[in-house]
């Protein structure tokens, strides 16, 4: 015993290395089977600015090692969500909340925030979520485009003093550029990654899976692939990173960590077991504790090349 | 809610592609007719759970019951479970069916939608409700209703419609309505037995399916069309009233 697992992210303490991805768990709907309060961080739902239903059904498919959804951000709107969804959050007491901003051109992710700024103290940092897949045809998304990383992260680090994390997409040429971008302009920490852009068909009707045709992919056959965008990212940028892509138990995470993630998020893994995330800490906890290593920030970055 | 790690006490098949599943060690507290559990099966290939209906629940012997259809990887997979295997079991979820009784009940099935209906049978009939079911069945080879203990037990009569002879024609459905004049009807995702009972006067619910990821109103995957906008199947349903439904 006394691990310590606690670790830093941009001003942040988090308890553990270990929080959900945005839109992959919700603490209200898992109550009764997690405490947000034994969670490094809680990444809420991605907001936009104006209500939004999302895309049509179907909006997920499972394929080999993996699912591929398109949801399209169904949101209440940022006013609605400040109102409504906030006061919901309060009794956890001990929960670290970060809020999650989608936008549909780079000044709108600062309006967000902006909105968001106006629920006070309970949302503890943002994640600016540039890199979603689903919410333009074709899975365009701000993360793909260097210079619209620069504006939207200038624009939203400019309207709060709370920190700033940039959710990058994996699949670009160079992610270790893209992070600079994000950090030039004023990212305080990133998040590496996002689903991939990814597609599937049916062959019976010949139509493609989903209205949006493009739609994201996540789960354990991602993981591999984001460890090595990590991996670049981290030796890249001077801000913590932080992993999502296929963590589905804790050796997954401790890879991450490995290479140099600060901090994991498990995203898919929270449909499979509601209680993921909790085994995944208790397992980090183990692992440390057999390998007789005292802090996790001893195993950050840890990685042995000779 | 809770997560089960149950144990496998028999996995038979009951008709052309379909098997029945009884899962001893099973208690999930209680479990209200209508509501359904996400199933982890571990199979080739297979991430996600899988949803299910309570096909029957005994909660003091913590025994769970699921009919379930053999088409895709998941249920394939289930397919193979052998007794004493072990499976993980989330539930109970969503919402279920109202019960209003007393009165005369009609339990209108097609396939293996019968399964949600089952559950529900037994309780309207312990709650003073009297039960008839219709069961709606490509043919013969896929009847699930016939010798069936469960619903023979519940039903006061049972009617079997079948598409080789014809029986289960949208005009014979909506005969067989009239005749009965239920107080209630209760029916499953058939899209065209929904839009059929839309078209009647009766007080009607369904059990809808959609794609599910988390079950638990998190991932908002399992949409469905209300006349209220996008609902979700696994927190406000599976249950709706059909005349909120927009099929
Ligand atoms: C609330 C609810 C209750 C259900 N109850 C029953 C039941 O009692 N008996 C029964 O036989 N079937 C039931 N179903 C349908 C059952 O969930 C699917 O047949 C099953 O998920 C198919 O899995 P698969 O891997 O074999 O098929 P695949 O087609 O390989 O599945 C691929 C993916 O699509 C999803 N999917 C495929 N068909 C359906 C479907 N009809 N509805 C929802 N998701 C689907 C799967 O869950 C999986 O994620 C229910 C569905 C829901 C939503
Ligand atoms: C159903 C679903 C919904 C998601 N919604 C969001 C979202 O709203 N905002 C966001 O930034 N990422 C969203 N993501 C991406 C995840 O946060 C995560 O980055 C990605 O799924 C990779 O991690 P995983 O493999 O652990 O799932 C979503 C993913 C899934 C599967
Ligand atoms: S299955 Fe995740 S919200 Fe309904």
């Amino acid at each position: 015993m006394g691990v310590k697992l606690s670790v830093r992210i941009a001003g942040l303490t988090l308890k553990n290395p270990v929080m959900n991805a945005s839109g992959t768990y919700d603490p209200v709907a898992y109550e009764p089977f997690v405490d947000p309060g034994q969670l490094g961080a809680v990444v809420l739902k991605s907001v936009t600015l104006e209500p939004r239903e999302g895309n049509p059904p179907p909006r997920i498919h499972e394929v080999p090692c993996g699912l591929l959804n398109s949801i399209g951000i169904p949101s209440v709107g940022a006013k609605a969500f400040v109102e409504e969804k906030v006061p919901a959050l309060k009794k956890y007491r001990d929960a670290v909340f970060i809020a999650s901003v989608a936008g549909f051109t780079p000044s709108e992710y600062a309006t967000v925030i902006e909105v968001l700024e106006t629920a006070g103290d309970l949302i503890r940092a943002y994640e600016v979520n540039l890199s979603c897949p689903n919410l333009e045809k074709g899975g365009r998304s701000c993360a793909l485009s260097e210079d619209c990383i620069r504006e939207a992260t200038r624009l939203a680090a400019s309207k709060t003093n709370k920190p700033v994390i940039v959710k990058l997409a994996p699949d670009v040429t160079d992610i270790a550029a893209m992070g600079k971008a994000a950090v030039e302009s004023g990212a305080d920490a990133l998040t590496v990654g996002n689903t991939y852009r990814a597609m599937a068909v049916d062959l019976r009707t010949r139509r493609p899976v989903f209205a949006n045709v493009v739609a994201g992919y996540s789960g354990p056959a991602i993981k591999p692939l984001t460890l090595r965008a990590v991996y670049e990212t981290v030796r890249a940028v001077d801000v913590p990173v932080i992993a999502s892509g296929g963590v589905m138990t804790a050796e997954d995470a401790l890879e991450y960590l490995l290479v140099g993630a600060k901090a994991v998020q498990v995203g898919t893994a929270n449909f499979v077991d509601p209680r993921a995330m909790l085994e995944v800490v208790r397992n980090i906890e183990k692992f440390l504790e057999e390998n007789e290593i005292d802090d996790v920030n001893k195993f950050i970055n840890s990685l042995v090349r000779e | 809610m809770r997560v089960a790690e149950c144990f496998v006490a028999s996995n038979t098949s009951v008709a052309r592609g379909y098997k029945h599943l009884v899962l001893g060690g099973c208690s999930l507290g209680r479990v209200d007719p209508g509501q359904f559990v996400m199933v982890k099966v571990d199979g080739h290939e297979v991430l996600l759970r899988r949803p299910f209906t309570v096909y029957d629940y005994d909660e003091e012997r913590g025994v769970l019951e699921i009919l379930y259809k053999v088409t895709g990887r998941g249920t394939r997979a289930m397919a193979e479970l052998r007794e004493s295997d072990v499976v993980s079991v989330l539930g109970p979820l969503g919402r279920g069916f109202p019960l209003d009784c007393p009165g005369k009940a009609l339990l209108l099935a097609r396939g293996v939608g019968l399964a949600s209906l089952t559950y529900l049978g037994k309780k309207l009939r312990e709650a003073g409700c009297s039960v008839v079911t219709v069961g709606s069945f490509r043919g013969r080879g896929e009847d699930l209703a016939t010798g069936n203990k469960l619903v023979e037990g519940f039903s006061s009569r049972v009617y079997v419609l079948y598409d080789e002879d014809g029986t289960s024609s949208l005009e014979n459905v909506r005969r067989v309505l009239f005749e009965e004049d239920p107080s209630a009807v209760y029916t499953c995702g058939s899209k065209r037995l929904i839009r059929l009972l839309k078209q009647t006067p009766f007080k009607a619910y369904a059990s809808v399916e959609e794609r599910m990821g988390c079950g638990l109103g998190a991932c908002l995957s399992c949409v469905v069309r209300t006349v209220h906008g996008y609902k979700l199947a696994c927190r406000d349903g599976p249950v709706f009233d059909v005349r909120e439904l927009e099929v």
